[in-house]
């Protein structure tokens, strides 16, 4: 955790030493600044061998074209962990039938155990953790398919509970290890989790949980008030996604209530409670805009922009598509987002 | 730290597993509270892909089409003793009851089969080949708990009490009613497939090519634990 902290640090100051060669060379091109032969032989080398340091010691980038490959690298890593998640599951499939019971659970439950041992192995050997990313995306599938298939074997009942354990093993191997994309996952189990149980509450069954989804909105909160609450300095990436996540659940409810005011737990009728959420909804993505430029969050700014455009077209769906000429629609809605970028311009410039 | 880290993500494994499996063998212990004898009408093979080896029934429970407004047996009162609020329901007929789990009662091969068929012979409009296939198991009793329908119905031959969700309509769109009537039906029985394990899926397994699944017979035998989670003890 502190060699994450430590990572990310050198990067900034990698960056920053890239930058600041970058404008030394632009100054000197325009003539504004220009160093001596003397100053030039002691920067350079200082220069070459600080970013060179920071290379060996973290296993950082210090060019673009290494920040790129290590984009590339990040994405195959992804998809190599959900290939290799698909391998997995189908794996079992093919052989299980031929097994009996017993063999059956030792291997669910071992599978994500060595799998765990795999990760810790690998994390010890590169300072990057792809592998580590991948390895720990398999064992979290590997855990999923361990509890839904015991639950085949033995013919159990289905309950949120398994989501629980799946969100659990997700932010603790996110924690550990310092990986996002388990937390994502292990967020939205805890999501799944929370609503359907709070749910089931009712006496409903628990797999209709979005059919009321309140839940899910006060569960999005949930996690965005956690990802404001939970301290992080160790993994600065961490807060964006509890915002990403929470964020995108509150937006998914509240458009589903816009459209379905019926389904709220709101003793009102079904029209006012869908124009009620209908303000509500633009609120939200206009106070996610206000707030992500006052903290300087810009996943959150963008997120708040998409989500308030995107409730702006279906807004104008509702009103117009019916009765206008659909040229006219388009139109309309083309000149609205040429608008749309005129103030979101004006934006920009006066937050600079 | 990071020790730390690994150990409780493999306590989180095996804790899970094994609250799995002590909940397994709680249901499994002692004598079964029901076994039942089914066939391939009631448990038709699930389908499986080529690279699936695994073998699992669906249980197929019998649809009254013959008779209006779903399951007449769940009427009103009993709806809302499963916790229902038909009043709310047929005064808001725009918001959807939420489905409920509840117990049901499986009837096998009993009067409810036997009206089913007599209504299919008059009317002339069910094809033999879906007669013969057509599953002798309906539910035709629900309840909150299990006991009452434990109590009531003692016939554990004719009789199966499982878990399943109740599903409500406000129906408003038949032109012949004049005011909302409420309609029920089953969404599911939980647990709607059953897996079978070694060696009793080798006879399964084994089905001959040139069998055809009409052509291919056999009795299961389920039984029913305390949790309401079945297993198959026999395959014929």
């Amino acid at each position: 955790m502190a060699e994450a902290r430590a990572k990310r640090e050198a990067q900034e100051r990698a960056d920053r030493l890239r930058v600041f060669r970058k404008e030394l060379a632009e100054l000197d091109r325009q003539q504004i600044l220009v160093l001596s032969d003397e100053q030039r032989a002691k920067l350079e080398p200082y220069l070459d061998e600080t970013l060179a340091g920071l290379a060996e010691s973290y296993d950082i980038d210090i060019s673009e074209s290494q920040k790129q490959l290590s984009l590339g690298m990040r994405i195959v890593s992804a998809l190599g962990g959900l290939a290799l998640c698909a391998a997995v599951f189908l794996f079992f499939y093919r052989f299980w039938g031929l097994l009996p019971a017993a063999a059956q659970v030792a291997i669910l439950i071992a599978t994500p155990l060595i799998g765990l041992a795999a990760m810790e192995f690998t994390s010890r050997r590169e300072r990057t953790l792809y592998f580590t990313a991948l390895i720990g995306i398999v064992v979290f599938a590997s855990f999923v398919m361990n509890l839904y298939v015991l639950g085949q074997i033995f013919n159990l009942i289905r309950t949120p509970n398994a989501f629980f354990a799946w969100g659990a093993l997700a932010l603790i191997l996110a924690y550990t290890y310092g990986l996002r994309l388990p937390l994502a996952a292990g967020l939205i189990c805890l999501l799944v989790f929370f609503s359907a149980t709070v749910f089931s509450w009712t006496g409903a069954w628990w797999e209709s949980f979005f059919e009321r989804p309140e839940l899910v909105l006060l569960g999005g909160s949930l996690i965005i008030a956690g990802g404001v609450a939970i301290p992080h300095r160790k993994n600065a990436e961490f807060p964006g996604v509890y915002r990403l996540i929470g964020l995108l659940a509150v937006y998914a409810s509240l458009l589903a209530l816009w459209h379905a005011g019926r389904n709220s737990f709101l003793p009102m009728t079904a029209q006012t409670i869908e124009r009620f959420y209908q303000v509500v909804a633009f609120a939200a993505a206009g106070a996610s805009v206000w707030l992500g430029i006052r903290k300087n969050l810009s996943g959150t700014v963008n997120l708040g922009a998409a989500t308030f455009t995107i409730f702006l077209y279906i807004k104008f769906v509702d009103w117009w598509w019916e009765w206008m000429p659909k040229y006219a629609f388009f139109f309309i809605v083309g000149a609205i987002a040429i608008g749309l970028l005129i103030a979101f311009r004006r934006l920009r410039e006066r937050v600079a | 730290m990071r020790r730390n880290g690994l150990l409780f993500a493999a306590a989180v494994i095996l804790i899970a597993n094994a609250f799995v499996l002590v909940g397994v063998a709680r249901n499994r212990s002692g004598h079964p509270q029901q076994t039942i004898q089914l066939t391939e009408r009631e448990l038709p093979m699930n389908y499986r892909g080529n690279e699936d080896t695994g073998i699992s029934l669906r249980l197929q429970w019998g649809q009254r089409s013959f008779s209006r407004g779903g399951y007449p047996l769940l009427d009103q009162a009993k709806l809302e003793s499963l916790g229902f609020d038909c009043k709310a329901a047929l005064r808001d007929t725009k918001r959807q009851p939420l489905d409920r789990p509840a117990f049901l009662v499986l009837e096998l091969n009993g009067s409810t089969w036997q009206s089913w068929l007599k209504s299919a012979e008059e009317t002339k409009t069910v094809p033999d080949s879906v007669k013969m296939a057509q599953s002798k198991i309906f539910v035709v009793d629900a309840a909150k708990t299990p006991e009452p329908l434990l109590a009531k119905y003692t016939d554990r031959k004719m009789y199966l009490v499982t878990r399943g969700v109740v599903r409500l309509f406000v129906n408003t769109w038949d032109a012949k009613v004049q005011n909302p009537r409420l309609e029920s039906s089953i969404s599911e029985l939980l647990p709607g497939t059953i897996h079978v394990p070694l060696p009793l899926s080798n006879l399964m397994a084994n089905r001959s090519a040139n069998t055809p699944a009409v052509d291919f017979h056999y009795t299961v035998t389920l039984a029913y634990g305390s949790r309401f989670e079945p297993w198959v003890v026999k395959v014929e």
